[in-house]
């Protein structure tokens, strides 16, 4: 049994097989067998062997004539049917009890982390080779039965070193129990999608990940960001009654469902959601959340960079479909040089946060931009849509997006394609300057939406994701906390809606300092809300709004964060 | 049974890495002895690609072979065959 510490970043426990997804193509059961299969399994895996060693063979063949290449493959068979590798996978049946698939994928492994120890790398054959023999072996252990990730029939605890924008958007719903990866941070891209999956996940491990063989149990709990690998059974079972207590308390709130998210004395908040995907609005609808808060439509360039109007417009149709007349807060595409999904050619910034990125780019790009405002105008008729501005840094810049919205808007009308010509108009403020000036931007909105992930990123100067600083990412320091109010007061003055939209929304120690300063609507992950919506059913807005005062009266994160926890 | 025995030289210049190690396999294979390679403190089956590319030979270092089995002799004879084809100076990398 082994315990790495990581970051929380998805509450929860999930107990189950790891899939590793860096080196395997395939799941790898692991089953106790039998005494009397122990003979069955280490024929299955010498045939196995004897498979791939015929492919390879094969191979061979066929590059005869490259004397370079086919040396290759010769290389490659010899591991295949390496007599030591041989020896251990059958001790490891015969010891271990293990079925075949099990047995060669730790062996194997454990190849991998002494070619990793290696200090003179030319004498080791490359990982990535080792992992094709091991998969090519697998193939044929698991026959036709074989599950890749996308044709999973179990369930799953996916272990990664990395998982890339484009892998966890195309996640299979339901086999996916757990998360683990190296790297990432609270507000990192997996991090988002398992919260709203509710998924739970631990990120930020190190290296620990190279440690799980695929087939390993593993446990991960999201609640205090552990991992264990190979549980003993008595921690197992002490997981199997968190899970169990886990379970009653998330039907205890789930009983809240058709409750209002009412403080105690008697002040209604809107509890929104945040989406990615429209196929997310069904998980939405069933914590019965009042619609969409912010739907980040930059994912419809995942699949396709290269989306049409019409794509963009089907896109939207399938969400408001299933809304109805909730509402959908649309923000236009919100892509830079570290989230481009393949829609800008070379597209390279030594700092994206800092570049052209989000509206900016939008600007720059006006057909693209049009194409997707047209889209977002003709399903406007459809629902109950807003449109909404993200990166917003200047008036200038608001007057520009809105011109160019004026001018589709124009263009829809000669074509006599309806759409809804007073659609509400709003702006994240997610840049300091925006909310330094938000009684000027005020002027020219229908509402605010305050991004809190990149409001704290750009006042505290702290890459979120950069782990030499991420610990000076404070949510709770008192700069964050005064632009905040400044928002809501300008808000106030001209009659401009607020909410907040970043992950301080769903973090139950954050929310009633945000209600205390007079926000209203929250928009959050759809898995946060039961939890959320407790927290505001057992506070009064007076209590809220004491401390808030107090917080915003203070000198430091460390004095707002200690108030912040010692109230109850 | 007996054993026999046979020093040889590394004389390849980055080592025993995948290729070579694939030419000794190969030669190998087709004799029933069993073969060992020493280095220092650790030894491997000198069948097994992974385990020779475990011991990471470098060049010049020397390796002791033992064979045991009823081919021992012709199994060490070719592989000293091996090993001396590429001793020229004509070898920097043979494979």
């Amino acid at each position: 049994m082994k315990i790495r510490k990581g970051v929380p970043v998805s509450t929860g426990v999930a107990i189950g097989p790891a899939f590793v997804l860096d080196t395997e193509s395939y799941r790898i059961p692991q089953i106790t067998i039998p005494l009397d299969q122990i003979a069955n399994e280490q024929e299955r895996y010498l045939q196995a062997v004897k498979k791939a060693a015929e492919e390879l063979k094969k191979i061979e063949e066929a590059t005869q004539n490259m004397r370079d290449i086919s040396i290759i493959f010769q290389g490659h068979r010899f591991i295949a049917e390496d007599p030591e590798t041989q020896k251990e996978v059958f001790e490891k049946i015969e010891t271990g009890f293990c079925n075949a698939e099990y047995a060669c994928s730790q062996v194997m492994w454990r190849h991998r982390q002494k070619i990793l120890a290696f200090s003179n790398e030319s004498f080791a054959p490359r990982l990535s080779d080792l992992e094709e023999i091991e998969n090519r072996i697998m193939r044929h252990l698991l026959g036709t039965k074989r599950e890749s990730l996308n044709s999973l029939q179990t369930a799953v605890v996916l272990v990664s070193h990395d998982l890339t924008t484009a892998q966890t958007a195309t996640l299979p719903q339901d086999k996916v129990l757990g998360i683990m990866t190296d790297t990432g941070g609270r507000t990192s891209h997996t991090a988002i999608v398992a919260r709203t999956r509710g998924i739970p996940a631990v990120v930020a491990l190190g290296n620990a990940t190279s440690e799980i063989c695929g087939g390993d149990t593993v446990i991960v709990d999201g609640t205090k960001g552990v991992i264990i690998i190979r549980p003993d059974e008595e921690t197992l079972e002490r997981y199997k009654r968190v899970q169990q207590e886990n379970l009653i308390r998330h039907q205890k709130l789930s009983q809240l469902k058709n409750l209002p998210a009412q403080t105690l004395d008697g002040y209604n908040i809107t509890l929104r959601s945040n989406i990615e995907t429209p196929s997310e609005v069904k998980i939405v609808l069933a914590t019965s959340s009042r619609g969409i808060g912010l739907y980040r439509t930059e994912f419809i360039y995942i699949n396709k960079p290269s989306a049409s109007e019409e794509d963009h417009y089907e896109t939207y149709c399938e969400a408001i479909q299933l809304l109805g007349t909730r509402k959908l807060v649309i923000r236009t595409m919100d892509l830079g040089a570290d989230k481009n999904f393949g829609v800008f050619d070379d597209l390279f910034e030594d700092n994206p946060f800092l570049g052209c990125r989000s509206i900016r780019l939008c600007l720059e790009n006006i057909t693209l931009f049009k194409t997707q405002l047209r889209a977002i105008l003709r399903a406007s008729v459809l629902g109950n849509v807003d449109i909404m501005f993200p990166m917003i840094s200047s008036l200038e810049e608001l007057l520009q997006a809105k011109a160019i919205l004026t001018e589709v808007k124009a263009e829809l009308k000669a074509e006599k394609i309806p759409f809804r010509p007073d659609i509400k108009v709003g702006i994240m403020i997610e840049v300091p300057s925006a909310a330094i000036m938000a009684d000027i931007l005020a002027r020219e909105v229908d509402f605010f939406s305050i991004g809190t992930n990149d409001l704290i990123q750009y006042t505290l100067a702290v890459d979120r994701s950069n782990e030499r600083v991420a610990h000076l990412y404070k949510p709770a320091h008192p700069a964050v906390f005064r632009l905040i109010q400044q928002v809501v007061q300008a808000g106030k003055q001209y009659g401009v809606k607020v909410s907040v939209c970043g992950e301080m929304a769903g973090e139950a120690l954050y929310v009633i300092p945000l209600i205390g300063m007079g926000i209203r609507e929250l928009s959050l992950s759809p898995g946060l809300i039961p939890e959320i919506k407790e927290v505001i059913r057992s506070t009064t807005i007076r209590k809220a709004a004491g401390l808030a005062k107090e917080v915003l009266a203070c000198h430091t994160h460390e004095e707002a964060l200690e108030k912040l926890l010692r109230h109850d | 049974m007996d054993e026999v025995k046979l020093h040889i030289t590394v004389p390849w210049k980055s080592g025993i890495h995948v290729r070579p190690a694939t030419k000794i396999v190969e030669l190998l294979r087709t004799f029933s002895a069993e073969v060992e390679f020493i280095k220092e403190d650790s030894q491997c089956n000198a069948k097994s690609i992974l385990g020779i590319l475990t011991l990471a030979a470098a060049y010049g270092e020397s390796i002791t072979v033992t064979g045991k089995g009823d081919d021992a002799n012709e199994a060490l004879h070719a592989l000293n065959r091996l090993f001396k084809e590429y001793l020229g100076g004509e070898d920097i990398n043979p494979f």
